[in-house]
C-alpha cells in the first residue's frame, strides 16, 4: 500500500523573465517502508520536491498525499501539526535550535505538541544515538556528526509517517557518514520507517531500496536496487 | 504554554544582548511615560495644595448659627465641618465634602433648602465656592469629567510623545537579528505552528516586562523627582507661592493610578510590538528562513559619495546601508529627531528669553532692570527731593534717574493749531541719556551739561520736520488748590493707592482748583526729530507735535511754580547696585517712612523671569537626558545587529582576505553614513523650524509688538556637530567591540554557526 502519493507537482520560483521551473510534472508513489534516494546534479530541484514534501513549501500545483491525507488541503495550522508529527526532516547543516541542548532539541516536537515524551523511548534514543553522555549539551558543544544524530533523533523520536533527509552527510566525513547511513538503514528496519533520502553520493544511494534521479525539474530515472 | 515559555525563557537567557538591549528600552519610554505623569499629578497635589492652604473649603457658608453649622454635620456627602465665630459676631463654616455627588449646585441648593438656612443659593454674599478645589477633590461628576478630560489630552500628549518611544521598542523587537527570524523558521518546520511562535515572541515580550516595567517605573519616578528637585532649587516655586507656604505645599507626590496607568500602558505596547514581529515573521515561510541566510540582496548602487571618499571600503558600507532601506531610515530619522530637540529646545529657550527680556527693557532702558518708584505726593511740589536724597545716601542704588511730566505748551504760528500737543519733560542727569534712547530712540543732540548751561530746552519733533527757532512762547497750564484739598490729596495717596471713593476726592478737588494759565519765552536749545519707528508703539501723533525735554533744573529753579502748588511726582528710576541691594532696597521702599512707592519692579520680573527659565530649561534638560539615552541605546542595538545579521556574510570577506583592520575600517564608514546624513538632515530641519517660528512670530503680529526673535540659523549647529559626534562615537564603539567579540571565533566557524 502507498504511504505517499506525488501527483503533477510542479513549482516555480520568480516571474517572467526570472521564472524558475525548479519541479516540472513531478509524479510517483512512495509504499510504506520504503527507503528512496533521490540523486541528481545541484539545481535540479530535490531539495525543493523535499521542502513541499515535508509541507514546508507550498507547490505551484499537483497534490501530495500522506497517508491518504491531501497536505496542501489543510490550513496553516494542521499543516503545523502535520509536519511535527507526521513529518522528520533532517538538512545537511542541522538545524537545530542554538538555544536549546540536544536532549531538549530531540524532544522539542513532542514538547511543542503539548505531549510528554516518552521518558523510556527518550532514553533509547539516545543510546541509539550514542548521544547519552551528550544530552545536556548545546548545538554549538557538538561535533558535526553528533549534531546530525541529534536532528535524526529530532526527525525519529515522533515515529512520524515519513522522514525526509535533505544531503544528511553531506556534511561530515565518510566515518560519521557511515555511521549515520547506519541509523538511517537500521531505523527503517527496525521500524519499517519510510524514509526520503537527497544524496549526491553514490554509495550512500545504493544502500537505499529505490533511486530516483531528478533533472532539471524532471524524473529521468526511477529503479529499484533489489536489496531487500 | 510549556513549550511556548521553554522557548521564550531560553531565547532571554541565551540571547543576552537582544535581551538587554529590549529591557533598556522598555525602561527608558516607560521611565519618561512615568516621569511625565508623575510630574503632572505633582503638579495638579502642589496646585491642590496650594489652594487649599489659601482656601481650606468646598463651601464657606457665612454668618450662620452654631446650631445650624452643627445640624449640617448629618448632611449626605459631608466630611467635615469647621464652625468659626469672630470678635466682631460673623461667623464662618467651611464645609470639605466627600466624593460621589452627582451635581454639587443641585446638592448645595438642596442642602440650603433641608436645612432652612435662610437665604437662597443667589444669594453670593452669603457664601462661597472653591470651584477649584471641588475640582481637584473629584467631587462630583463634572470634576470627574473635567479630570477625565484633562487626562484625556495628557494622555494623548504623551502617547504623541510615546509614539516616538515606540519606535524604540519596535525596533529592538523588530530590528532583531536575522538569526532569530531563521531560528522562528527552523521551528516552523518542524511543526512549530504559526500561533506558537507568535506566542514565544509575545510571551518573551511578556517577560522582559517583568523586569522592564517595574525599573521603568522607578527610574520615572527617580528622575521626576530628580527634575522636581532641581526645577524647585531653581526658586521657582517661591517665585509663584510665598515661601513659608511654599515650603508646606510643594512636595513631591506619587500616583499608584497613574503608575498603574503607564505600567499597562507599556506593558501594552511591549505586546503590541511582539505580537506585531510575530506576525511579521510567520508571513516568512519555513523555507525562506532556512535556505536564505541574510537578506535578499536585491538591488545595489553602482555609485556612491562614500564610495568616492572611502575607495572600495565605502563602496561596500554604502551598499550595506542602503541593502535594509528601513533600517538606515529609521536610524537616521531617530537620530534626526533626537539631534534637532536636543540642540533646538536650549536655542529656543535662550532667546525666548531674550525676547522677553527685551520686553521689558523696552519699557524701564536698563539692560539690568531698574525699579520704577514714585515719592509720595505732596503740597511742596519739591518734596520728592528729600526722598531721593535719601535713596540716594541707602548706597542700594548705583543711578538713579528721573523726569518730571509738566503740562507746558509751545505757542507758535504752525505749531499745535489743532490743539494738541507734546509732553513736557524735565529729565535728570542720570536719566539724561536712557530718556532720550527709551522714548524717541536717539541719542541726545548735546551733553546733559551744555544743555544745563544752555538755559534752554531741546525741542523734539514728533510728526515732522524740526522746528527752525531759537527761541519759543510757551504756555504754561497751572492748577491751584485750596488748603484744604491739599490735605484731602495727601490723604488719598498716603496709603499709595486709590479707591473709587479716593478718586472722587481728587477729582472733586481738581473741579474746585483755580486755574492759571502762564506764557513765558523760552530758548530753544537744540530741536531733533524723532526716529520714525521709535513711536511705532505709541500710534501716530499729530503734525507739529513737539515734545520739550529740559533739565531738572529748569524745574527746580522756577518752572515748578507755573504748574502750580501740588505736583505730579516724578518717575524715579533707580538701577540697584546688586542683588544683595535689591532685597535690602526692596525692604526700604517697603517701608511707608520713606514716602516711597515701588510702582514698576523690573528687576523683580527680571529675577522671576529668570527663575522661571532656569525652571524651564531644567525640565528640558532633563527631556534632554531622555532624548540622548534613547537615540543611543537605538543606536546601539541597531548597529550591533546589523553587524550580526551579517555575521557569515563578514565571516566570507575575512575568508577571502580582509583583514580584521579592514573589517573595522568598513564598520565605521558605516557608522559615519549614519551620523553624517542624519546631522545634514538635522541641519536642515533646525533651519526650517527657525524660519518657521519667525514666521509664526511676524503671522501673529507679535512682530510688530517688538518681538525680534533674530536667532541665527546656524546657532544649533554647533550643538548637532557635538551630539553628531557623541552619536558616531557611541556608534563605532559599539560596532567594535560587537566586531571583536566576533573575532574570538575563526571566520570558518561563523560561517555556518548561530548566535
Ligand atoms: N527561493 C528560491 N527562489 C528562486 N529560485 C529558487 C529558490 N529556491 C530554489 N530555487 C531554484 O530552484 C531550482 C531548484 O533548487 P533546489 O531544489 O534547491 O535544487 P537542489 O536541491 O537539487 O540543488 C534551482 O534552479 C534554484 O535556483
Ligand atoms: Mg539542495
Amino acid at each position: 500500500m502507498e504511504l505517499l502519493k506525488i501527483e503533477d507537482l510542479c513549482k516555480t520560483y520568480g516571474k517572467g523573465e526570472n521564472e524558475v521551473k525548479a519541479l516540472d510534472k513531478v509524479s510517483f508513489t512512495v509504499p510504506k517502508g520504503q527507503m528512496l534516494a533521490v540523486i541528481g546534479p545541484s539545481g535540479s530541484g530535490k531539495s525543493t520536491l523535499l521542502h513541499i514534501i515535508g509541507g514546508v513549501d507550498r507547490p505551484t500545483s499537483g497534490k501530495v498525499w500522506l497517508d491518504g491525507q491531501d497536505v496542501y488541503e489543510q490550513n496553516n495550522k494542521n499543516l503545523a501539526i502535520f509536519r511535527r508529527r507526521q513529518v522528520g526532516l533532517i538538512y545537511q547543516f542541522y538545524n537545530l535550535i542554538p538555544v536549546l541542548s540536544a536532549e531538549e532539541n530531540i524532544t522539542l516536537p513532542m514538547i511543542m505538541d503539548g505531549r510528554k515524551p516518552d521518558k523510556e523511548r527518550l532514553e533509547k534514543l539516545l543510546k541509539l544515538l550514542d548521544l547519552t553522555e551528550r544530552r545536556d549539551h548545546l548545538p554549538s558543544q557538538l561535533s558535526g556528526g553528533q549534531q546530525q544524530r541529534v536532528s535524526i533523533g529530532r526527525a525519529m523520536f515522533t515515529s512520524p509517517g515519513v522522514i525526509l533527509a535533505d544531503e544528511p552527510t553531506g556534511n561530515l566525513d565518510s566515518k560519521n557518514s557511515a555511521e549515520i547511513m547506519e541509523l538511517l538503514r537500521n531505523s527503517n528496519r527496525d521500524f519499517n520507517q519510510t524514509m526520503i533520502i537527497i544524496t549526491h553520493d553514490e554509495n550512500i544511494a545504493l544502500q537505499c531500496d529505490r533511486i530516483i534521479t531528478v533533472s532539471d525539474g524532471h524524473i529521468v530515472n526511477d529503479v529499484l536496487t533489489g536489496i531487500n | 504554554m510549556k513549550f511556548e515559555s521553554l522557548m521564550a525563557i531560553r531565547y532571554i537567557f541565551k540571547q543576552k544582548r537582544h535581551s538587554l538591549l529590549t529591557i533598556i528600552s522598555i525602561f527608558l519610554a516607560l521611565s519618561l511615560m512615568t516621569a511625565l505623569f508623575t510630574g503632572y499629578y505633582t503638579l495638579t497635589c502642589v496646585l491642590r495644595e496650594v489652594n487649599y492652604a489659601n482656601n481650606p473649603y468646598h463651601v464657606r457658608i457665612y454668618d450662620l448659627t452654631k446650631e445650624q453649622a452643627e445640624s449640617i454635620k448629618s448632611y449626605d456627602h459631608i466630611d467635615t465641618v469647621e464652625f468659626k465665630e469672630f470678635i466682631a459676631g460673623n461667623t464662618q463654616t467651611d464645609i470639605m465634602l466627600k466624593k460621589g455627588m452627582k451635581d454639587f449646585l443641585t446638592w448645595f441648593q438642596q442642602l440650603l433648602k433641608d436645612k432652612e438656612l435662610g437665604f437662597e443659593s443667589v444669594d453670593y454674599d452669603r457664601y462661597d465656592i472653591n470651584m477649584s478645589l471641588k475640582n481637584y477633590d473629584l467631587i462630583d461628576d463634572e470634576a470627574r469629567f473635567n479630570q477625565l478630560q484633562l487626562l484625556c489630552i495628557l494622555y494623548v500628549f504623551i502617547i504623541f510623545i510615546a509614539m516616538s518611544l515606540r519606535m524604540i521598542i519596535d525596533t529592538a523587537f523588530e530590528i532583531s537579528s536575522k538569526e532569530r527570524e531563521r531560528q522562528f523558521g527552523m521551528l516552523e518546520s518542524i511543526g512549530a505552528s504559526p500561533k506558537q511562535i507568535v506566542r514565544i515572541i509575545t510571551l518573551e515580550g511578556l517577560m522582559l516586562c517583568i523586569v522592564g516595567v517595574p525599573l521603568g517605573l522607578l527610574g520615572g519616578i527617580g528622575s521626576a523627582w530628580l527634575a522636581f528637585r532641581s526645577v524647585l532649587s531653581s526658586g521657582i516655586a517661591e517665585t509663584f507661592i510665598a515661601p513659608a507656604l511654599a515650603k508646606r505645599t510643594v512636595t513631591f507626590h506619587i500616583s499608584p493610578m497613574y503608575l498603574a496607568l503607564s505600567a499597562v500602558t507599556g506593558l501594552v505596547w511591549v505586546l503590541l510590538s511582539a505580537y506585531g514581529t510575530g506576525m511579521r515573521v510567520i508571513k516568512i515561510s519555513p523555507v525562506q528562513a532556512i535556505t536564505s541566510g541574510g537578506g535578499v540582496v536585491k538591488k545595489v548602487r553602482r555609485r556612491s559619495l562614500a564610495g568616492l571618499i572611502f575607495g572600495w571600503k565605502g563602496k561596500l558600507a554604502s551598499r550595506n546601508v542602503r541593502r535594509q532601506p528601513k533600517r538606515f531610515i529609521i536610524t537616521v530619522l531617530s537620530l534626526t529627531l533626537s539631534l534637532s530637540l536636543y540642540s533646538s529646545v536650549e536655542v529656543v529657550v535662550d532667546n525666548a528669553q531674550i525676547a522677553t527680556k527685551k520686553m521689558i527693557m523696552m519699557d524701564t532702558g536698563s539692560d539690568e532692570g531698574v525699579m520704577l518708584l514714585s515719592p509720595n505726593i505732596s503740597a511742596d511740589p519739591l518734596a520728592y527731593k528729600d526722598t531721593v536724597e535719601n535713596l540716594k545716601k541707602t548706597g542700594y542704588f548705583k543711578a538713579i534717574g528721573m523726569d518730571i511730566l509738566g503740562t507746558a505748551r509751545l505757542k507758535e504760528n504752525g505749531i499745535n493749531t489743532d490743539g494738541r500737543s507734546g509732553s513736557t519733560y524735565y529729565v535728570n542727569k542720570d536719566w539724561y541719556e536712557p530718556f532720550f534712547k527709551v522714548n524717541y530712540g536717539l541719542e541726545p543732540p548735546m551733553t546733559y551739561e551744555e544743555l544745563e548751561a544752555s538755559g534752554g530746552f531741546i525741542a523734539v519733533s514728533l510728526n515732522g520736520d524740526p522746528i527752525d527757532l531759537k527761541e519759543a512762547n510757551c504756555l504754561y497750564f497751572g492748577k491751584y488748590y485750596s488748603d484744604d484739598d491739599l490735605k484731602k490729596l495727601e490723604k488719598v495717596y498716603s496709603d499709595g493707592e486709590v479707591d473709587e471713593d479716593e478718586f472722587k476726592v481728587f477729582r472733586e478737588a481738581g473741579e474746585r482748583a483755580e486755574k492759571r494759565n502762564t506764557e513765558k519765552k523760552v530758548k530753544i536749545a537744540a530741536s531733533v526729530k524723532i526716529d520714525d519707528s521709535a513711536f511705532g508703539r505709541y500710534g501716530v501723533p499729530a503734525e507739529g507735535t513737539v515734545d520739550i525735554v529740559a533739565p531738572i533744573s529748569m524745574y527746580e529753579n522756577g518752572d515748578y511754580e507755573l504748574f502750580g502748588n501740588y505736583s505730579y511726582p516724578p518717575n524715579i528710576y533707580a538701577e540697584v547696585v546688586d542683588n544683595a541691594s535689591y532685597s535690602a532696597a526692596l525692604k526700604y521702599v517697603e517701608e511707608p517712612k520713606h514716602k516711597v512707592e515701588l510702582f514698576f519692579d523690573a528687576v523683580g520680573l527680571y529675577q522671576d523671569m529668570d527663575a522661571v527659565f532656569t525652571g524651564i530649561r531644567l525640565g528640558s534638560a532633563f527631556l534632554n537626558i531622555f532624548i540622548a539615552l534613547i537615540a543611543m541605546v537605538n543606536l546601539v542595538n541597531i548597529i550591533t545587529t546589523g553587524l550580526i545579521n551579517r555575521k557569515s556574510e563578514l565571516a566570507s570577506m575575512q575568508c577571502v582576505g580582509m583583514t580584521e583592520g579592514q573589517l573595522y575600517g568598513m564598520s565605521i564608514v558605516e557608522c559615519l553614513q549614519f551620523v553624517i546624513t542624519a546631522a545634514v538632515f538635522s541641519v536642515i530641519l533646525c533651519i526650517l523650524l527657525i524660519i518657521g517660528t519667525e514666521a509664526f512670530v511676524h503671522v501673529t503680529g507679535l512682530a510688530e509688538d517688538g518681538i525680534k526673535l533674530g536667532i541665527g540659523y546656524f546657532e544649533p549647529v554647533p550643538k548637532i556637530l557635538l551630539g553628531s559626534a557623541a552619536a558616531f562615537a557611541v556608534s563605532t564603539i559599539a560596532s567594535l567591540l560587537t566586531l571583536r567579540n566576533m573575532q574570538k571565533t575563526e571566520p570558518v566557524e561563523r560561517l555556518r554557526s548561530v548566535d
